[in-house]
């Protein structure tokens, strides 16, 4: 990311906490994210097909190596760094852990991203194929495809059958 | 799946030499020759009009001797035979004139989620003759809608 005169800010929102990010504003806005610090946004293909970029940009996953840096202004950013909980892993990271959903990791912080915005719009159960259809735009090259929905499947099961104990 | 397509019995006989490595000056060369023993059978299912395969079973087996770590053996299966799956209908490097036409991630297609058949399972066995194995370690399935016919 280079600062030249075409350089402007942006500010947003990244895992709670106000940010100035400074940028050409077409610049990828995951190149300005790893420059903070942020280095769970991983640039893979470039091409917004392997899902390793992946942040929440107001609770909707999207693949920041296609994003431009310009279109963060005002926006609220979560990656995977700001998914803990008090400084507690979240539900979803500790089943990630406890289902070895991962082999190398290089795929898991868009994978947990993801997946976190299928639990939190999903009102019951998550079958298999609904799943696959969230997590489709992720690939885990080590294939932990099984572990992941195994994970993904056992949080949904929990939070709903809390959503069912609190009514 | 061997009774379900009343195919009776297959047997398969191979053998794998191991050669490989780099060459020290150009650094060119068979980089891996590792290899295990093991066998996977699928029931697919072929779109007549577009040649599009699509995979409904999936039974794997593989000789892995003495499994110390159970986790990483199931995750190793599943890697391998995602693998598998991608090598066998979907990638392929292609060069015209010696470039590579397909070098990124949108031309060269990768397994995603949505590609593993519905129904698989997956075991690892201690023995050798792997059909007759009685020591399954941790069979490692996957809920599956149907029963499962064993190969």
């Amino acid at each position: 990311m280079q600062e030249d005169d075409r350089s402007s800010t942006v500010t947003c929102t990244v895992n709670g906490a106000e940010t100035s990010l400074t940028g050409r504003p077409a610049t990828a806005a995951s190149a300005a994210l790893r420059q903070q610090g942020l280095f769970s946004v991983r640039e893979t293909c470039g091409l917004g097909v392997c899902g390793t970029c992946t942040v929440l940009l107001d609770g909707e996953p999207v693949s920041t190596c296609i994003t431009p840096l310009y279109m963060l202004e005002g926006r609220d950013v979560r990656t995977v760094e700001g998914l803990e909980e008090d400084g507690e892993l979240s539900d979803l990271q500790t089943q990630f852990t406890e289902s070895q959903a991962f082999q190398c990791s290089f795929c898991t912080p868009g994978f947990l991203l993801s997946a976190s915005a299928l639990l939190e719009s999903s009102t019951g159960d998550l079958d298999d194929a609904a799943i696959e259809e969230g997590l489709q735009g992720h690939l885990c090259r080590c294939g932990c495809y099984e572990s992941i929905k195994e994970a993904v499947r056992s949080c949904a099961a929990r939070s709903a059958s809390r959503r069912a104990g609190s009514l | 799946m061997l009774y379900r397509t009343r195919t009776g019995s297959i047997t398969g006989d191979g053998e794998i030499k191991t050669v490989g490595g780099l060459d020290p000056e150009t650094g060119q060369g068979i980089a891996s020759d590792h290899w295990h023993q093991g066998a996977v059978g699928v029931e697919a299912e072929v779109d007549l009009g577009t040649g599009k395969v699509y995979l409904r079973r999936l039974h794997a087996i593989a000789y892995a001797g003495r499994v110390v770590n159970p986790k990483m053996a199931r995750l190793q299966m599943h890697g391998s035979v995602f693998f598998g799956i991608g090598h066998a209908l979907y990638e392929e490097m292609v060069f015209e004139d010696g470039i590579l036409t397909n070098p990124n991630l949108s031309d060269y297609a990768l397994v995603a989620m949505g590609d593993v058949p519905p129904s698989s399972r997956w075991s690892c066995s201690r023995t050798r003759a792997a059909h007759t194995s009685t020591a399954s370690v941790k069979p490692c399935s996957r809920r599956s809608s149907r029963p499962s016919a064993t190969p």
